[in-house]
């Protein structure tokens, strides 16, 4: 990744912790609203706030969510297979250290 | 274009079964795959992985594989016989894998994913593009300074005749100063192109570092192992730290011990809340090579009468 001058150069917006709704969740990844419930249900994500309406996703969700599918689709797990790969991979994470 | 031996990649024989394949896919893909392997080269493999598996599980098109013969080797350069694809049918409908991920040598053979998907937008119909992911990497330093980078995305495109072809772009984005791994930057309308007037999706950046050669990084804290010598730790020491910032001056107190920890607050990422920056003491030990350092040393061990054995002793 080399610097390029030839066009000018984006700004983003840094998305802050818990910012995303259900609907925004379920658009950004393409995915069936049914299933991020599933996911709420089995703690594979866990979103702030008491009721579906006002839920907030964390902007990690958005990569943790795409993890979840390429699990589920290449080991063909069920909801709590995955439930249990994910949160042994998030200790093993803490472990390792980001590194 | 190079030859692919697919079993070769899935560490079998080729007149292994079915049943062969799967176990050996299963058992490869519990190794390599990028979510879970701590291989250093696991998202490669594991592409080489799918793409084989995708060919071998599906007897009719292990059949038309076979069909090439076992005189190729992996890597030679490959051409499909004239005659290629006579007799066979594919029904299409990859499974899996990212179009993306297939190798020239896979599409000359059985096409691009997604080839024979109708395309065309209806007069009227509009729906909004869909939003792209992508992960960028860049070093601890932009995110103490900030920085632009350059971006290439690969986006797959139908043509008119329904083929996929892949529209390579280039985009410059500013890294803001402050971010940190796991965070993302939306930027507005660089998604997927909607349909009709649909709104054109969006593009997530996930932000990951770079390793670095000596600083470790935890959320927004960084680390960095200070090797200091016994003399420093004993009786303390002003030292220059290196920091992604800048040199600062740090005093290692006096009595420091192994795996001690010090804190300098507010000199990790600069965030809005910024993080710390650790640094972790390291004792090392000079070498007794020379008389006098031999010397010095049997001075210490009569002065310092030290057992750092002593809360072994108790247990028998």
């Amino acid at each position: 990744m080399k610097n390029n001058d030839s066009a000018p150069a984006l700004n983003g917006e840094v998305l802050e912790d818990y910012c995303l709704s259900l609907q925004q969740l379920c658009h950004s990844a393409t995915v069936e609203r049914e299933w991020i419930l599933q996911l709420v249900e089995y703690e594979v994500l866990t979103p702030e706030g008491d009721q579906e309406l006002n839920w907030r996703f964390k902007a990690e969700d958005l990569a943790r969510l795409r993890r979840a599918q390429r699990l589920m689709r290449d080991f063909e797990l069920n909801l709590s297979g995955l439930a249990l790969v994910m949160q042994l991979l998030d200790e093993l994470m803490k472990l390792r250290g980001p590194d | 274009m190079q030859y692919k031996d697919y079993y070769k990649t899935l560490g079998i024989e080729r007149d292994a079964s079915q049943d062969e394949i799967k176990k050996a896919y299963r058992r490869l893909a519990r190794k390599y795959h990028p979510d879970v392997s701590k291989e250093s080269d696991a998202e490669e493999r594991f592409k080489e992985l799918g793409e084989a598996h995708e060919v071998l599980k599906d007897p009719e098109k292990r059949a038309a594989y076979d069909q090439l013969g076992n005189q190729w080797q992996t890597g030679e350069q490959f051409r499909p016989p004239p005659d290629w694809n006579a007799g066979y049918e594919f029904s299409g409908g990859f499974s899996g894998a990212d179009a993306a991920a297939y190798s020239d040598f896979f599409e000359s053979l059985f096409g691009a994913a997604g080839r024979t998907r109708a395309s065309g937008a209806d007069a009227g119909f509009h729906a909004q593009g869909r939003d792209s992911h992508a992960k960028i990497l860049i070093d601890l330093e932009d995110a103490y300074q900030g920085a632009t980078r350059t971006l290439s995305l690969r986006h797959p495109q139908l043509d008119s005749s329904g083929h996929v072809t892949f529209h390579e772009r280039q985009l410059n984005v500013n890294i803001p100063k402050g971010i940190y791994a796991g965070q993302h930057i939306r930027l507005k309308g660089q998604g997927e192109a909607g349909m009709g007037d649909g709104r054109t999706g969006d593009l997530y950046l996930e932000i990951e570092f770079n390793p670095h050669s000596i600083y470790r990084v935890e959320g927004k804290d960084v680390y960095l192992e200070l090797p200091v010598t016994p003399w420093e730790a004993a009786l303390g020491e002003q030292i220059a730290v290196p920091t992604p910032a800048g040199r600062v001056m740090m005093k290692i107190p006096p009595g420091s011990t192994q795996g001690k920890q010090m804190r300098l607050k507010g000199k990790g990422i600069p965030a809005k809340v910024p993080g710390d920056f650790y640094v972790v003491l390291q004792i090392a030990v000079p070498p007794a090579e020379t008389d006098e350092a031999r010397k010095a040393y049997e001075t210490l061990k009569q002065v310092a009468r030290f057992n750092p054995r002593q809360h072994l002793e108790k247990q028998s």
